[in-house]
């Protein structure tokens, strides 16, 4: 892949949930943590849209820039990752995420956090490639196996669309053709630097 | 009469006094104990370099097969 990358075309979500269902029993994400959520705007009234909204894998992402141990890294395919054995779970990269992606596990009584968790682009992290470890501490690692995230793979209005950059652009600007209308690929602009579909 | 049963001669064991095994079990212990505090997590901070373990990347075999998963998205 030259650059993976998330597009959600606001135009088609309806909302089913299926990418956050898929998402969750895939990487068995423990109580209280959801790597990916969708969020409706405008809900009941005209214009209502719903977007998928998880980490976007962000060209220049600002997680990477203010977390203060440098537990962030990109892989040769652009995917954001993390090691949770350097996270010190601050909350830095909440705090910077346009999107809300970090999401922290209870640790304790009174508030405190565990190491942050986030969407992985199904490519798990540091540890060995299929490990007990890789698995326990990020999930599965689909993209090892040849196969693209689950949330994208499993919509059914193929509304999340994942993987290379160019070919999920390259779909989308077809799609816009074909029905005349549209620039519904939220957060495009905001992770990757440009405008939706480009 | 004679006893039919071989005499055993059992060698003389010489138990080393409390004295001179004390050294040598107070260091072993203090040798486990610091084992324990042993870890293998970055402490050599730099910044905007990441110091943990290296990930794996894929081959370009499989590469090719993502792109052609996605490619398999697309329908109108």
């Amino acid at each position: 892949m030259a650059r993976a990358k998330f597009l959600c075309d606001a135009e088609r979500c309806i909302e089913c949930n299926a990418c956050v269902t898929a998402c969750k029993n895939e990487h068995e994400v423990p109580w209280g943590i959801n790597r990916r959520r969708v969020v409706t705007i405008n809900d009941g009234k005209p214009g209502e849209r719903s977007i998928s909204v998880a980490c976007m894998h962000c060209s220049d992402a600002p997680c990477m820039a203010v977390c203060p141990v440098d537990c962030f890294y990109q892989n040769d395919d652009g995917v954001v990752l993390h090691s949770k054995d350097l996270c010190i779970g601050c909350g830095y990269c909440f705090y910077a995420c346009p999107f809300g992606a970090p999401q922290y596990p209870q640790a304790g009584n009174f508030g405190s956090r565990g190491k942050m968790d986030k969407c992985t682009f199904c490519a798990g992290g540091p540890e060995t490639d299929h490990s007990e470890a890789e698995f326990q501490k990020y999930g599965r690692n689909r993209i090892a196996e040849g196969k693209l995230p689950i949330c994208a793979e499993m919509c059914s209005t193929k509304a999340l669309l994942a993987g290379d950059g160019d070919d999920v652009s390259a779909i989308y600007r077809e799609r816009v053709v074909a029905r005349g209308f549209g620039s519904g690929a939220w957060g495009w602009g905001t992770a990757y630097g440009q405008k939706s579909g480009s | 009469m004679r006893s039919t049963i071989p005499s055993v001669r059992i060698p003389s064991v010489r138990i080393p006094s409390v004295r001179r095994v004390a050294p040598a079990a107070l260091g072993l212990l203090a040798a486990l104990a610091l084992a324990g505090c042993r870890d293998e997590r970055a402490r050599d901070y730099e910044p905007g370099v990441y110091k943990g373990e290296q990930d794996e990347q894929i081959d370009e075999a499989t590469r090719q097969k993502l792109r052609e998963r996605v490619r398999l998205q697309n329908f109108n």
